[in-house]
């Protein structure tokens, strides 16, 4: 997805500080008066101000899921730049469809994974009927520049693992491990029973702790 | 007597929540956390276990996640502004109808709208009762007396075959 001609207000996040990162969490500080007021709205009062006209609503809302989204769809994908079309394509659908919205009868949060999550879908099966399986896969070069030489080895064995799970095994890890989902969201997210995200758990924990068996001590720094 | 109703749990089952949900127990499914706890205190293949979920979780945990640019948070504010550019304008609120001159005299309220119309009624038709029973029973002397003068012209035209007179002539 193009970028488009930036003509919203970035103001909030230009002049605000990530003081942390951490799993896909974010907390942005800003010097928004308006925002400190109308932080506290739940998503769905949030996305009904939204489709009222209230941008500011847009910026919260943004401030709470794109970090999230975006770490979803970077372990998904392993691209950065797909990853983040991603992400901005799922909060397209929200803003789309905020009219839409019908307060109470689903987690905003739960809904916008969902579609994140169908949306990486759609990318992993273009790149099969795209014989791209030959193909390496693609590197986040911008986590090769930041990270030190050793540091990037270990993080490139360690994503080259979870790649290679299934994506429903690689989508349950995410949504469980990563971002501490319950059973209920994470089964609700990928379309499952609550069984069945225990066994795509369990079997894919397993297939990385054999895959990552000889590369632990290199991992972990022992 | 209290029942103790905190179940066991088996050593496999132990290891395959271990497995499947990693070493925080917090994490675990609600109804498995005390049964777990109670059997890592006294088993120390539980706890071998544990470990081992937790050497997975820590070698998950170095892939931190990206943080979002200021570039795609732009772009993603941009995109929220143009939906709303591209939002259909909330429509007008429909004028107020306008009031008729019943409506002006007797006000709006249409609760008194047919009692108000019945007393109309009620008054007209005394006011024409009274009237035309006076003129056709009783008319006055003055009103007959030019009512005859009128077909007395009427007759005396008679012969006159251009002019044709109508019952207007007669008011």
């Amino acid at each position: 997805m193009s970028a488009g001609v930036a003509t919203g207000s970035a103001a909030g996040f230009g002049t605000g500080r990530i003081r942390r990162w951490q799993g896909g969490v974010t907390m942005v500080e800003t010097a928004s008066a308006a925002s400190a007021e109308t932080d506290g709205d739940d998503d769905d009062a949030l996305i009904v101000r939204f489709a009222a006209g209230d941008q500011s609503a847009a910026r919260i809302l943004t401030e709470r899921h794109l970090g999230r989204v975006l770490a979803l769809a970077t372990r998904m994908l392993r691209d950065t730049a797909e990853a983040e079309d991603v992400a901005q394509e799922a909060l397209m659908r929200a803003w789309r469809n905020a009219s839409k919205w019908e307060p109470g009868r689903a987690k905003f949060s739960t809904w916008l994974h969902k579609v994140a999550l169908n949306l990486c879908y759609d990318r992993l099966r273009k790149r099969k009927s795209s014989s791209l399986d030959e193909v390496a896969e693609p590197v986040d070069d911008r986590a090769s520049a930041q990270d030190g030489m050793e540091a990037d080895e270990r993080l490139s064995v360690l994503k080259g693992a979870i790649a290679d799970l299934p994506e429903r095994q690689r989508a349950a890890i995410q949504l469980r491990h990563f971002e501490e989902r319950g059973n209920d969201e994470t089964a609700e997210i990928l379309g499952v029973s609550v069984e069945a995200v225990e066994s795509l758990l369990s079997r894919g924990r397993r297939a990385l702790r054999d895959k990552l068996a000889g590369q632990r001590a290199m991992l972990l720094e022992e | 007597m209290v029942m103790d109703m905190v179940t066991t749990m088996t050593l496999n089952d132990f290891e395959e929540r271990a497995m499947a949900y990693g070493a925080r127990i917090d994490g675990w499914p609600e109804e498995d956390q005390a049964p777990a706890r109670a059997l890592m205190a006294e088993s120390a293949a539980a706890r071998t276990a544990l470990e081992e979920a937790a050497s997975l979780d820590a070698m998950l945990d170095l892939w931190e996640g990206p943080q979002p640019s200021n570039a795609l948070l732009s772009r993603v504010l941009s995109d929220a502004a143009t939906v709303t550019s591209e939002m259909p304008a909330a429509s007008p609120a429909p004028a107020p109808a306008r009031e008729g001159w019943f409506a002006r005299l007797f006000g709006t309220m249409p609760v008194f709208r047919p009692g108000m119309a019945l007393a109309a009624c009620l008054a007209l038709g005394f006011i024409m009762g009274t009237t035309i029973e006076e003129s056709v029973i009783a008319p006055a002397p003055t009103e007959m007396a030019e009512e005859i003068s009128v077909i007395d012209f009427a007759f005396a035209m008679e012969d006159d075959s251009d002019l044709l007179l109508g019952p207007e002539a007669f008011l």
